[in-house]
């Protein structure tokens, strides 16, 4: 692990990639073909040939049972979502020790799970599936669709943070700030939401969480019954998903 | 030393294994009867548990030896360990033998030995050079009902027997013989089940599985704590390279996650198909990966094994040969909508090619390329095309309610699926979007009045797709053929129903039952029929239809009459009864107005009477009053 610093270390500039151990995409699919919708989110390994997402979509629409018409659709929305990551992997982007606080906000079949804790997205090693197998592991999650879910929310929030990074230096490069210290550039960006490591432990320097905040770093597991997943909605309730993640800001 | 490399046999294709290895080694077979009895030591003969095996050949036995006076003596050691020992394939152990007379048995007893188990060990044997001196042994194994008794034996397996294979070796040379014998164990693989001994074979929680287990050919070398050589062989994207020392998703830690968990989720269900998406949604890790190990099993029989529709790994056309029994014999619950090919695993396109000696199917691509075994050619395969089956078994009284749910409830999928009754509402709104004349609801149906009059069953089932109550030829499903000029007419659309009802009209009207030429309509329909007719010719066919639809014609008129004279019968009826219950009132009333008269006759005698009473005094002008009351018939009460 890596040791804190206090302040802000150098960034190096890097070519863009998830800032995880494993270069995985998170790819979330929702169909809507005939009344049917079909909505699903998993990891999918950029370097894997396009040939495979074809033969995935086609295994996938025939595991579920899916009409045919589903195919082209899912395989559009797999491939768009695969070009927009690979747009980006030209790039550059920052990297450097960052704490941003991660938010899961889950619903997976029966089971609702809310956690929220801190990432490090600098660490170019840090892995969201074993984050998630470890939670599913202590929490005692019986599910076992509970854990991709977790480890794709994650991925999701990475991304869209390694996106932001990505735009950021672009734009540093375009604005006249660029010729300034890229550091200060990063910092007056859409960065806001990471903490300063100093401020946050206090003076003190203590790991430790104040007791008073354990209750917000609480991961809530419930399990609600099924009886809310019938009715009208039928349909959707049951081939859907529903992930909703949000990165709040604290201010401190 | 020796190599050994053992495996089973079902015992059906002994004879196919046979030929095999006559072809392969050019020996004849010798018989091979032996006698075996397993002893054990005791605990104090040492630390370390030894077994000796003692063999009596009884088949090269002259009948002077009945008493056992010749014996050979193997001391089976344990195998060989050691760096090299896991590169290598096959078994290798040291071996003692030596020659004994019949009183070994008692000296082991006295050194502390003690009978673990005898068995009969009967079958043939196979002995040739190939590389190495190599035997090949197959043989059933049985048990003996009582001690010694080698001519009561029960076997053990019957529909199992064991191969060994085996090659003795030196230390020096022990490396060619493990190729060779290696190398020759790949002709044999498609027909055994070959293992590597000393790796268990894992626990198997239910008989399915274990079934499952035994019938599958990876099944031998499975084992919850270990990853076998093959898997590393197989997928090197886990363990070469820099993926060898990672932890997590790539590396042989994750390999191993996703494989346990795959073999325990299909082993705690093994009846059922464990298909990709649901396996994949509950794996922590990149799909990619999954689908490459959850194939990976699937082709080695660890996963879907009798479940699945297709079989196994190409090569090995035995197994699917026990994939088609165990499917039949474990009869699927899950349904196969879709084609997988054998070969590259692929969903089968618009067609694909089946080969019915070994049952299997191949994609387009993979027939063209001649993906398949050696034993066949391209004339084997049969090309069948591939149609959208229908998914739902909904029957057509359940579409009629569905129907009716419908027009009734609107959208209220609760309601409408207590109204279909055994859906869930999931179902009937899958089977709503999907009938195949759900549009033609929204359009109205005029053309169908005209076609009313005639009463020709064409014709009704033509009109049928309209709204509301006209869904009643729907449930006339009893009948089959309405149920299939139903089910044809919804498909191909009310105008072409329309169309072919009138044109099935005319045409039977055209025909003369005298038996004259007919129309030209009749050729074409002729030509279509003689395609279809046994014996009888066309026309015959065509006049006892007709003949029959006349029949029926007049049938239905006569019973419309009848009903028509039926109705009017009942309304006179009606009326007549009206009539009735008009007079009964018109009598109660005018008993009633009778009353009423006779009511006021006697209260006008009763003022009468009053009156007389009060104008006692002057008596004449009562009596000219009463003369005058007289006259009027019809006196003025007014009573209040």
């Amino acid at each position: 692990m890596k040791t804190v610093s206090l302040g802000a270390s150098r960034p190096t500039a890097v070519k863009f990639r998830m800032p995880t151990r494993d270069n995985l995409v998170p790819i979330r699919v929702d169909v809507e073909v005939d009344g049917q919708r079909y909505r699903d989110a998993f990891t999918w390994n950029p370097r894997d040939p396009d040939s495979e997402v074809i033969s995935f979509a086609k295994r996938t629409a025939k595991d579920l049972k899916l009409p045919a018409n589903f195919v082209p659709q899912m395989l559009h929305s797999i491939q768009g979502q695969l070009a927009e990551f690979r747009s980006y992997e030209g790039e550059e982007m920052q990297i450097r020790e960052k704490i941003v606080p991660l938010k899961i906000d889950l619903r997976i079949n029966s089971t609702i799970i809310r956690d929220q804790f801190l990432w490090d997205i600098g660490n170019l090693d840090s892995d969201p599936e074993e984050f998630a197998r470890t939670l599913c592991d202590d929490l005692n999650i019986t599910d076992p669709e509970v854990g991709p879910a977790i480890a794709v929310s994650i991925r999701e929030q990475l991304y869209e943070i390694a996106s932001q990074s990505v735009s950021a230096m672009r734009e540093a490069k375009v604005s006249k700030k660029g010729r300034r210290a890229p550091e200060f550039a990063s910092n007056s960006k859409a960065m806001n939401n990471s903490l300063d490591l100093f401020k946050y432990f206090g003076s003190k320097g203590s790991v430790v969480r104040k007791r008073k905040e354990w209750y917000l770093y609480e991961p809530v597991v419930d399990v609600v019954p099924s009886e809310e997943a019938g009715g009208a909605d039928a349909t959707e309730e049951i081939n859907s998903r529903s992930g909703s993640k949000t990165i709040t800001d604290y201010s401190y | 030393m020796e190599c050994v490399v053992q495996g089973i046999i079902e015992t059906q294709h002994v004879d196919a294994l046979e030929v095999l290895l006559q072809g392969l080694s050019g020996v004849p077979k010798e018989r091979v009867r032996v006698h075996e009895l397993c002893l054990k030591s005791g605990p104090n003969l040492g630390v370390v548990p030894s077994e000796v095996r003692l063999l009596c050949d009884l088949a090269q036995s002259t009948p002077s030896c009945q008493q056992y006076s010749c014996r050979t003596i193997r001391h089976v050691g344990g195998a060989m360990r050691g760096a090299g020992a896991e590169q290598i394939s096959v078994l290798v152990r040291s071996i003692v033998e030596s020659k004994a007379s019949n009183n070994v048995l008692r000296y082991f007893y006295g050194i502390g030995y003690k009978l673990d188990h005898e068995v009969l060990k009967g079958g043939f044997a196979f002995r040739f050079h190939r590389g190495a001196q190599i035997t090949v042994t197959v043989t059933s194994v049985s048990k003996m009902t009582k001690l010694h008794a080698t001519n009561e034996a029960v076997p053990i397996t019957p529909a199992i027997q064991l191969v060994e294979i085996t090659a003795p070796a030196a230390a020096d040379n022990y490396n060619d013989v493990v190729s060779a014998v290696t190398s020759f164990c790949e002709y044999l693989a498609p027909l055994l089940h070959l293992s590597k001994p000393g790796n268990s074979t894992g626990i198997v929680p239910t008989a399915g599985a274990a079934a499952a287990s035994l019938m599958s050919s990876g099944g031998a070398w499975f084992s919850y704590d270990t990853i076998h050589e093959t898997e590393r062989r197989l997928m090197p994207e886990f363990f070469e390279g820099e993926a060898a020392a990672a932890s997590g998703s790539r590396g042989p830690e994750a390999y191993k996650y996703y494989r346990d968990t795959l073999v325990r989720r299909f082993r705690s269900r093994p009846g059922r198909r464990l298909t990709l998406t649901e396996a994949r949604r509950g794996l922590v890790g990149d799909v990619g990966s999954v689908r490459r190990v959850f194939d990976f099993l699937e082709e080695w029989g660890l996963i879907n094994y009798g479940a699945s529709p297709s079989g196994a790994k190409q090569g090995k056309d035995k197994k699917e040969d026990i994939t088609a029994q165990s499917q039949s014999s474990l009869n699927v619950g899950a349904t196969m909508p879709s084609k997988l090919c054998t070969g590259c695993r692929t969903v089968c396109g618009l067609a694909y090619f089946s080969c019915e000696k070994a049952d299997i199917s191949l994609c387009a691509r993979c027939y063209v390329r001649a993906n398949y075994r050696p034993g066949l050619t391209s004339a084997d395969f049969k090309r069948i095309e591939i149609t959208e089956d229908a998914k739902s078994d909904w029957t057509d009284k359940e579409t009629l309610h569905l129907l009716e749910a419908v027009l009734h409830y609107g959208e209220d999928w609760k309601r409408v699926s207590q109204h279909v009754g055994s859906r869930s509402e999931k179902d009937c709104i899958a089977r709503f979007t999907r009938l195949p004349f759900g549009e033609q609801f929204m359009e109205p149906k005029e053309d169908k009045m005209q076609l009313e009059n005639d009463s020709d069953f064409n014709e009704e089932s033509g009109s049928e797709i309209s709204k509301r109550l006209r869904l009643t030829p729907l449930a006339d499903a009893s009948n089959p053929i309405m149920a299939q000029v139903a089910f044809l007419s919804a498909i191909v659309g009310s105008d072409v129903a329309v169309a072919a009802g009138q044109a099935a009209i005319s045409a039977q009207s055209h025909v003369d039952i005298s038996g004259s030429e007919t129309g030209y309509s009749m050729n074409i329909t002729k030509e279509e029929e003689s395609s279809c007719t046994n014996g009888l010719s066309a026309n015959d066919l065509l006049k006892e239809a007709s003949a029959n639809a006349q029949v029926q014609l007049e049938k239905e008129q006569k019973a419309i009459e009848q009903s028509f004279s039926d109705i009017v019968g009942v309304q006179m009826k009606d009326i007549q009864d009206k009539i009735r219950r008009f007079e009964q009132k018109e009598l109660l009333m005018e008993n009633e107005r009778k009353q009423v008269h006779y009511l006021r006759e006697l209260l006008f005698s009763d003022q009468l009477a009053v009156v007389q009473h009060q104008r006692r005094p002057s008596a004449v002008t009562t009596e000219s009053k009463e003369s005058k009351d007289d006259e009027k018939p019809k006196p003025i009460i007014s009573i209040s």
